[in-house]
């Protein structure tokens, strides 16, 4: 069961409320040397200089002074829950420097992508979590990019798993 | 690198094109009919601020060389002296001046984070002086 905390659960149903989602993603793959970990709400100032933004949060064991979430320009979608599709997320970015395509070109297996709403004033309760998704796609333009976050294809997986060889099926080859 | 100052030689700004306004950080819910229904879409909210400084030639030079080479066009970030605060006498409830030993008032002071706003900086001439409206955001 989702546990979802009051204050969001009154916010929720409030008809004017100050609240505040914000949606936190964490990137992780073994071609990075530390997770990435973005924002989607400029909760607080983190430095004047260089000027950046962010929120501060414990989620998934994350040091809040010393790794927060970075605030970017993007746009997120959480995973929904389509039929005959899987669940899946979008973040659209700003396409603010040339760097952000040869980042995403230069891997070539999938990153772990983990997402979390929180309130921007409690951002250590989790109010809605989705955990090991992969990045599936990126496609961009001049202007924004697009990722596509959802779980691992299952029409990748190879059916059946075994393979009939004689050392393992040897009543087959009788 | 270390974040701009805005140049202290400069004149306080006019009273007279002071203008301050919030962004607007909220979500209107659009109904057909009924009152409007706000929500907030993010926390940190931008101020901005509309100055003017009446400035003589050399001062001119100087504000054109803080916009231009130091701002990079108005696109780095400087700290300011809030101008409605910054240099103002602390007052008592009742209006009079909060006073050191020796007698003098204390002042005010408070620094802001700015970025040049959206339109880049208007200059007029007056006789020798020239006005320089522009305006700034102050960053959250």
């Amino acid at each position: 069961m989702r546990r979802v905390s009051l204050n969001a659960r009154t916010a929720f149903d409030a008809a004017t409320t100050s609240e505040v989602e914000v949606v936190l993603f964490q990137f992780e793959h073994s071609a990075l040397p530390a997770p990435i970990r973005i924002s989607t709400d400029p909760t607080v100032r983190l430095s004047a200089d260089p000027l950046m933004y962010g929120t501060r949060s414990t989620w998934l064991g994350s040091n809040p002074t010393t790794e927060p979430f970075l605030f970017v320009l993007a746009s997120a979608e959480l995973p929904g829950d389509q039929e005959d599709a899987p669940p899946a997320a979008q973040l659209v970015l700003e396409n603010v420097d040339n760097r952000i395509a040869d980042q995403l070109r230069s891997v070539v297996r999938r990153a772990t992508v983990h997402m979390a709403v929180v309130l921007a004033s409690s951002p250590n309760d989790v109010e809605v979590e989705y955990r090991n998704l992969k990045l599936i796609s990126s496609e961009g333009d001049a202007g924004e990019i697009t990722l596509q976050v959802s779980r691992q294809p299952i029409e990748e997986e190879v059916v059946p798993m075994d393979r009939f060889t004689r050392d393992r099926f040897p009543g087959l080859h009788r | 690198m270390s974040v701009l100052t805005w140049p202290s030689s400069l004149p306080r700004p006019l009273r007279s094109g002071y203008q301050a306004q919030n962004a607007d950080p909220r979500l209107r819910k659009q109904a057909d009919a009924g009152p409007p229904g706000f929500r907030r879409r993010y926390s940190s909210v931008a101020r901005g601020l509309s100055l003017s400084v009446v400035l003589s030639r050399s001062e001119k030079a100087q504000f054109d060389r803080f916009y231009e080479q130091d701002a990079r066009h108005g696109s780095l970030p400087f700290w300011m002296p809030d101008p409605v605060t910054d240099g103002w006498p602390m007052l008592t409830e009742s209006g009079a001046y909060v006073l050191t030993e020796s007698g003098q008032p204390i002042l005010l002071s408070k620094q802001l984070l700015c970025l040049f706003g959206d339109e880049p900086p208007v200059e007029t001439i007056q006789g020798m002086s020239f006005t320089i409206g522009f305006s700034v955001w102050v960053m959250p």
